[in-house]
């Protein structure tokens, strides 16, 4: 069947072999270039998704204790509270004294029925950070998934306790005058199995008495 | 086909019956045509990779980008909330001041000054009378961060009215 001319005879070998000798390292090449752009892409979408789910975290806390009374305002006391005889326990709700970091807060907000009228309340609302099951307070991932200390947002609304943010890796908050500052860090792990984390420390001015 | 007996045959048709003559044959100028296809496959394989790379880098500068433009938000969000709560006397004295930028795990130089920036801080608050009648004074406060960053140098600015909080 074949009728190859001598001139013919074993090229297709030699130019295949020169073929795979010059498309190997370019295969290859292009083989670790679309690896690192996966990768890069899938570091982009985690890190953004990260940021996007801590403003959303911020924005939903902010809202909520925006419309606070002062008055009304209560924090659960940390260590250094009952060591001053603010508190008797850890974790009581008192009155907040200025620049100490807490973790949630209870207050009763202006209802916003009546246009200007800030003296009608709601019902008794709170934020709290609740550990997921399996972590305790300590700096350590101790249910190994890559994340220190998680747990979620939990909001009182209306008498129902509401889990409204996941993955938070802490949320506190502290007075300063009228000034609430909020500080929320949340983790999101990537497809390659690493943790992104980002942190926001923003102020909230609180108008209502 | 053939006629037997006034009966029709038909015999198998045979593959090598096609004279060779008839098939097509390799010009002598065609040997070698691998080398030019391997010459437009790396072509077409190098724009495809330089596609590639470029999307990924145009993808993370906008990523970068947005984050930064996030952060600068967040910190002018910041310092109008604080500056609320501060005692309305002592608005003007903080024309002219800069503030940092926090980055995303909450520390310091979130962001970089532009170069030439006087303090070399990013932000910087600018407080001006904007109208004022009896003893009502109206202060406009520009916020202003200013950074070069992953696009060059960028700014974003926001621009409030503060008056004094009754009761």
């Amino acid at each position: 069947m074949s009728d190859r001319t001598n001139a013919e005879s074993g090229v297709s070998m030699l130019e295949l072999l020169l073929g795979v000798a010059f498309l190997l390292p370019l295969l290859l090449g292009a083989v670790q270039l679309t690896q690192t752009v996966g990768k890069t892409v899938d570091s982009n979408a985690t890190s953004s998704q990260c940021m996007a789910q801590l403003q959303r975290a911020f924005q939903t806390t902010a809202e909520f204790a925006q419309s606070c009374k002062m008055s009304t305002l209560r924090m659960r006391a940390v260590a250094s509270d009952v060591a001053l005889g603010l508190a008797s326990a850890v974790g009581e709700w008192i009155e907040p004294s200025d620049l100490v970091w807490r973790p949630g807060l209870r207050f009763l907000s202006a209802s916003g029925l009546l246009s200007m009228n800030a003296r009608l309340s709601t019902s008794q609302r709170e934020i709290d950070f609740v550990l997921d099951p399996g972590e305790v307070d300590n700096d350590l991932d101790d249910d190994g998934d890559g994340m220190v200390d998680e747990g979620q947002i939990v909001l009182l609304h209306e008498g129902t306790r509401v889990a409204v943010l996941p993955n938070v890796e802490h949320c506190q908050f502290m007075l300063e005058g009228r000034v609430l500052q909020i500080r929320i860090g949340v983790a999101r792990r990537g497809g390659d199995g690493g943790v992104e984390r980002a942190v926001l420390q923003r102020s909230v001015f609180l108008r209502n008495n | 086909m053939h006629v037997r007996d006034g009966r029709r045959s038909i015999e198998p048709l045979e593959m090598d019956a096609v004279p060779t003559e008839s098939r097509p044959q390799t010009p002598a100028n065609e040997r070698g045509a691998i080398l030019l296809d391997l010459m437009m496959a790396c072509g077409v394989a190098l724009i495809v990779g330089g596609a590639l790379v470029t999307t990924s880098v145009r993808q993370s500068a906008h990523r970068a980008v947005n984050h930064e433009t996030t952060l600068a938000n967040n910190a002018i969000a910041d310092v109008f909330a604080r500056l609320r709560g501060l005692p309305f006397a002592d608005l003007p004295s903080l024309h002219g001041t800069g503030f940092d930028v926090p980055n995303h795990l909450g520390g310091p130089g979130g962001l970089t000054a532009q170069p030439g920036d006087p303090d070399g801080l990013p932000g910087e608050i600018q407080v001006a009378v904007y109208a004022s009648g009896g003893s009502t004074v109206l202060y406009r406060v520009t916020v202003t961060v200013a950074w070069r960053g992953a696009a060059g140098n960028r700014r974003e600015r926001v621009i409030g009215l503060i008056g004094e909080r009754r009761s």
